[in-house]
């Protein structure tokens, strides 16, 4: 029997993203059209500017990723598209042409959540053995997620404020880094030394919290570079960029160690756009592998947002019917429970 | 021909269709679920009422701004894909223009107006026609500003468009009997005169693509202003 294909469309943030995936594993395309440039002089992400950008484009990309996968619409056994959590008005340009495309083909329509969807990156490259726990840190999440399938999912605990990724984008900003603020800090605290400043990990030692909290830390980071500046007090960039690093690393490692341990499972997944970061990385696999678990990550190009790993978590809501309306709206907020069947 | 109307660029919700010499069915509703939620379950029903699959369309027109942005939008992704799958001819009609095209035999004027927010309208002045013919590009200015324009005509104004409710007063008081308000079911945009305008053109050949059509928006979003006068002035952006 011929293989079902689903269509994936993201266009929560700031990539308009179109794929088409095999049975929720077998990537057959997955064409990214990335606004960065459209965004770096504002330093960061302009929701108008996403949103209009995303219309421009979005049935091109969803053409070429038909087209690379050598198929066409008449193929595909449904349709799968982000509606939450990200921009509003990006979102709802993804989630109005899914429907759409959905509606005039006569097939089936699955909302997807988008911290989901980073997770389902890693079922792509992957065989995950279940229960596992996930982290998944990008610009718009902290995540802490336990699950007992593809397609049960609760939450364990989140940020209280701010995003991770949202944290190293404003300190990359202040620090004259540029825009994004991961790989720009990442590559600057590598000739830094992560012990020269001594940063606020909020809630480390509290064994009961799996939540985050990056407020603290940014303000942090901020008072002490305005404190040198104005003494004029001759500092170091790399310096500050390692041991905030260091900062966010640290209690990103101890809260998901501490997860896993109160959950008992041999597998831990890493997903979302910070995952793409080296030293985390590193520094998550060895304390894992020193209880005995083991730690998979996607390669950074799926870790990044993308619609491959949309389709990969659509399949499971398609196998188990959990179909959306014509009246699918965008979601901009996140729910603590995900349950497909 | 059998054209699918579209038009959400402001809080109502507008769809029809017509053919050539008909208009088969126009639902229309003002209500306070968004676009998103309405559009497609609005144009689902329409087509079942009268009988019609989506298959049977020949040609998307859909009201291409200015308008909200995020309304124009919605109705522009869904004339797209509609259009891409179907692999039928789209065409994007001026907003302004719609609203115009709704009073043809108008002894004078007609200017749409709708709010901008910010104080400002959008605007366009046209001659009435069945297809108006335009006497001003699309502007966002501030109603003060284009009733001291119109003072100078002598002739009739006939004001249409969602921000007539919001300005009725300044309006009479500046223009006096020159001015000419409608009542609210008059005014707004609607999905079957879009639909009309849009098979006029398709029919002489003239098309839009889903490749390439963006609504008018008129305004470039805050942080390009922002932007852009930063650049003049030299200063700082952030
Ligand atoms: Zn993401």
């Amino acid at each position: 029997m011929e293989k079902k294909l689903i269509l994936g469309l993201e266009t929560s943030c700031d990539e308009t993203a179109a794929a088409v995936v095999a049975e929720g594993r077998e990537m057959l395309s997955n064409v990214i059209a990335s606004q960065i440039k459209e965004h770096q002089k504002y330093g960061g992400v302009v929701p108008e500017v996403a949103s209009r950008k995303h219309l421009e484009i979005v049935n091109i990309i969803v053409a070429r990723a038909l087209q690379e996968a050598n198929c066409t619409f008449s193929d595909l056994a449904a349709i799968a598209v982000t509606n939450g959590p990200g921009l509003v008005g990006a979102l709802l340009v993804g989630v109005n042409c899914a429907k759409t495309l959905a509606y005039a083909l006569g097939k089936p329509l699955v909302a997807v959540n988008h911290v989901l969807a980073h997770v389902a990156a890693n079922y792509l490259v992957h065989e995950v053995i279940f229960p596992a726990v996930c982290l998944v840190v990008s610009g718009g999440h902290t995540s802490l997620l336990y699950l007992t399938s593809r397609s049960q999912a609760v939450l364990l605990g989140g940020t209280r404020d701010d995003a991770a990724g949202e944290a190293f984008d404003k300190i990359a900003r202040v620090l004259d880094l540029g825009y994004p603020g991961g790989p720009a800090i990442e590559k600057a605290a590598a000739e830094g030394n992560p012990k020269a400043f001594n940063f606020p990990r909020a809630f480390s030692g509290q064994d009961d919290i799996l939540e985050f909290s990056f407020s603290g830390l940014k303000s942090a980071v901020i008072n002490n570079l305005h404190h040198m500046r104005q003494k004029g007090q001759s500092f170091s960039v790399s310096d500050v960029a390692a041991s905030f690093q260091e900062a966010v690393i640290d209690i990103l490692v101890e809260k998901t160690v501490l997860a896993a341990a109160a959950k008992q499972v041999k597998t831990v997944l890493l997903a979302g756009g910070v995952a793409a970061n080296n030293l985390l990385r590193e520094r998550l696999e060895k304390s894992l592998q020193n209880d005995g678990r083991t730690l998979l990550v996607p390669p950074a190009s799926l870790c990044t947002d993308n619609a491959a790993m949309v389709a990969a978590a659509g399949w499971d809501f398609y196998v188990s019917q959990k179909f959306a309306g014509l009246d699918l709206n965008a979601t901009p907020v996140l729910d603590k429970i995900w349950q497909a069947d | 021909m059998i054209v699918l109307g579209i038009e959400t660029a402001t809080l109502v919700c507008s769809v029809a269709v017509v053919t050539a010499d008909k208009m088969l069915a126009e639902y229309t509703q003002q209500a306070k679920k968004t676009h998103s939620e309405r559009l497609l379950p609005l144009i689902d029903s329409l087509l079942k009422d009268i009988g019609l699959k989506v298959n049977d369309l020949n040609g998307i027109a859909v009201a291409a701004g200015p308008g909200s942005f995020t309304g124009l939008r919605i109705g522009m992704v869904t004339a797209k894909s509609l259009a891409q799958v179907l692999d039928i001819p789209l065409y994007g009609v001026p907003t302004l223009e719609a609203l115009a095209a709704q009073h043809p035999h108008f002894p004078g004027i007609i200017s749409p107006i709708l709010d901008a927010r910010r104080k400002q309208v959008y605007n366009a002045l046209f001659l009435p026609a069945e297809e108006p013919q335009r006497l001003t590009a699309e502007r966002a200015l501030p109603l003060t500003d284009l009733l001291q324009e119109l003072e100078q005509e002598r002739e009739k104004v006939l004001f249409v468009g969602d921000a007539v409710p919001v300005y009725r007063q300044l309006i009479k008081e500046k223009l006096g009997d020159r001015a000419h308000l409608l009542p609210a079911e008059a005014s707004i945009c609607r999905a079957a005169t879009v639909a009309r305008l849009g098979l006029k053109r398709m029919s002489a050949g003239c098309t839009h693509s889903w490749h390439d059509l963006v609504p008018f928006y008129v305004r470039l979003s805050e942080a390009e202003r922002k932007y852009l006068r930063s650049l003049k002035e030299g200063g700082d952006f952030c």
